[in-house]
């Protein structure tokens, strides 16, 4: 194709835009709220995993029987971490959680010689990496021999699990829903202006151009929607997230970072496969040439 | 060269028969009318030749290619080597006599020289250089055919369709732009066209295909097609 039928259609195309002006707004509008619906699920998604991992809820300390020596302890540790789906294992003595205990009351208490590193137990504490597999990962490490005691937050990590499961199952939802809305929408301005252009299409078809060729205006114009969505759902998103969102969770954590190198393609690339996949139907419907 | 042999062609929907056998054959560089009246199969003929459809009996080839076996990506292959000419003209009221000729090229993608190269070329056969940036609406009903034989012509096609080219055209340019035609003819392309127009007809002196009821009942290159269709009716 040389340039001179590039620009042609691009021209074409972004004329046909200017002229259903109504409808490439809407088109435009509805898929910047499929855009940044996608962008705020996954938004919130990371940020309950950046939480998580941040207040440590998945954490687990398995306080070991008394009676273990120093050989049984890494006999343990070693069966530990062949269990699988658990972080970095450290190992806490008793001297140690007599420390970190003290350290936790503050300076200067006078308990220091009140205490005996024998009324603490030794312990291994690790995270669990996947939380959705916690039960079965915690059930397996109830089977271990030498295990005196777990400490666990099973009901913050169930919470956190449910939340998440809910989020993810709206979010399928609701963009499922606004892709569908967005397709009757890109549906119908193909049906306007492929009527609006019978003249220069049936011409098209006489003179010997090929379907791709009367086809891929319709692609360009869904893919500038698209992109049109995907920029305008940047800066909302972008906004949002920095001047309002932001803020209130630095209050409960350390929230991410509004990644330009993520978002910035996140944003782009979604806009425009959406924008090109949503046309493919009704231009196929629409466009018999 | 063009053959149609023995083609048939029935529509489903109506259930009208609109050609019945016919037979013919058309040299390159040839200048042939089609006429008969309206509802004859002439139109049909048309659709048959641009491959809009195809025979339900018998075969039509052009240049040795038979139109029912091309592939859905042959056609349009196939159609750049068809100018067509329509009554109503088909010009694209938003674009300038330039753009509209170019417009067949641009949409083949040819390259930006070729395009200006060609579209001057076509413009000064029509006469119409110097409208160059007029749009179809500022000129007269023959201007405008005139406009719609360039674009037909540009891609240099081996036939041309005209489809009742004079039908909208004030009665004293007819006479004009089949002369217009008979240039183009004379360059080597074939020239078919359509009309009922039989006062036109009659002053060209060239070759006349008759059709009444999808049949040809003459032929003035083959006047044995008459007796042979009162043969096969008797």
């Amino acid at each position: 194709m040389s340039l001179d039928s590039l620009w042609f259609l691009v021209k074409s195309a972004w004329n046909n835009l200017y002229r259903n002006i109504l409808l490439t707004v809407a088109s435009v509008t509805v898929l910047t709220i499929c855009l940044s619906l996608l962008g705020s699920t996954t938004l919130i998604v990371r940020n309950v995993n950046a939480f998580v991992e941040e207040i440590g809820e998945s954490r687990i300390a398995v306080f070991l029987e008394e009676d273990m020596d120093e050989l049984d302890v890494v006999r343990f540790k070693d069966e530990l971490i062949a269990i699988g789906n658990i972080g970095e294992v450290s190992y806490e003595t008793k001297e140690q959680a007599l420390e970190n205990y003290l350290e936790s009351l503050g300076e200067e208490t006078g308990m220091e010689d009140a205490l005996d590193p024998e009324t603490f137990r030794a312990s291994m504490i690790f995270e669990i990496i996947d939380i959705s597999k916690y039960d079965q990962t915690l059930y397996e490490i109830q089977k271990l021999d030498g295990v005196g005691d777990i400490q666990e937050r099973r009901d913050v990590v169930e919470g956190i699990l449910e939340v998440r499961q809910v989020l993810s199952f709206l979010s399928i939802w609701v963009i499922a829903l606004f892709f569908i809305v967005s397709m009757f929408i890109i549906m119908n301005s193909v049906k306007l202006s492929v009527y609006a252009r019978r003249l220069e299409i049936n011409i098209m078809k006489y003179v010997g151009a090929t379907d791709f060729f009367i086809q891929l205006p319709y692609f360009i114009e869904g893919m500038i929607i698209g992109l049109l969505a995907g920029v305008v759902s940047f800066f909302v998103q972008f906004y949002v997230y920095n001047a309002i969102l932001y803020p209130i969770l630095s209050e409960l954590f350390t929230p991410l970072s509004f990644k330009l190198t993520f978002w910035i393609p996140f944003f782009l690339i979604g806009g425009v496969f959406i924008g090109i996949i949503g046309s493919v139907y009704p231009v196929k419907k629409y466009l018999k040439v | 060269m063009i053959q149609f042999i023995n083609v048939s062609k029935r529509y489903d929907k109506s259930g009208t028969v609109a050609l019945r056998k016919v037979s013919l054959r058309i040299e390159d560089g040839e200048f042939v009318f089609i006429t008969g009246n309206s509802g004859a199969g002439k139109s049909t003929m048309v659709h048959l030749l641009t491959c809009e459809d195809v025979p339900q009996k018998g075969d039509v080839i052009v240049d040795g290619m038979n139109t029912k076996k091309l592939s859905r990506r042959q056609i349009p292959k196939y159609r750049r080597r068809i100018g067509i000419v329509f009554q109503d003209f088909r010009l694209i009221p938003n674009l300038t006599v330039y753009d509209n000729i170019a417009f067949s090229l641009r949409v083949v993608g040819r390259r930006r020289k070729e395009i200006v190269r060609r579209v001057e070329r076509a413009m000064e056969l029509v006469g119409l250089s110097h409208k160059a940036k007029m749009y179809p609406d500022q000129l007269s009903g023959g201007e405008q055919q005139r406009v719609a034989v360039a674009r037909a012509i540009v891609n240099n096609p081996s036939m041309i369709i005209a489809d009742e080219p004079t039908g909208n055209v004030d009665p004293s340019l007819s006479v004009e732009i089949m002369n217009m035609l008979l240039r183009i003819n004379q360059m080597g392309i074939t020239v078919i066209v359509v009309t009922h127009e039989q006062h036109l007809v009659d002053r060209m002196n060239q070759r006349v295909i008759r059709l009444e009821e999808g049949r040809i009942v003459s032929d003035t290159a083959d006047p044995e097609s008459e007796t042979e269709v009162a043969s096969d009716e008797s």
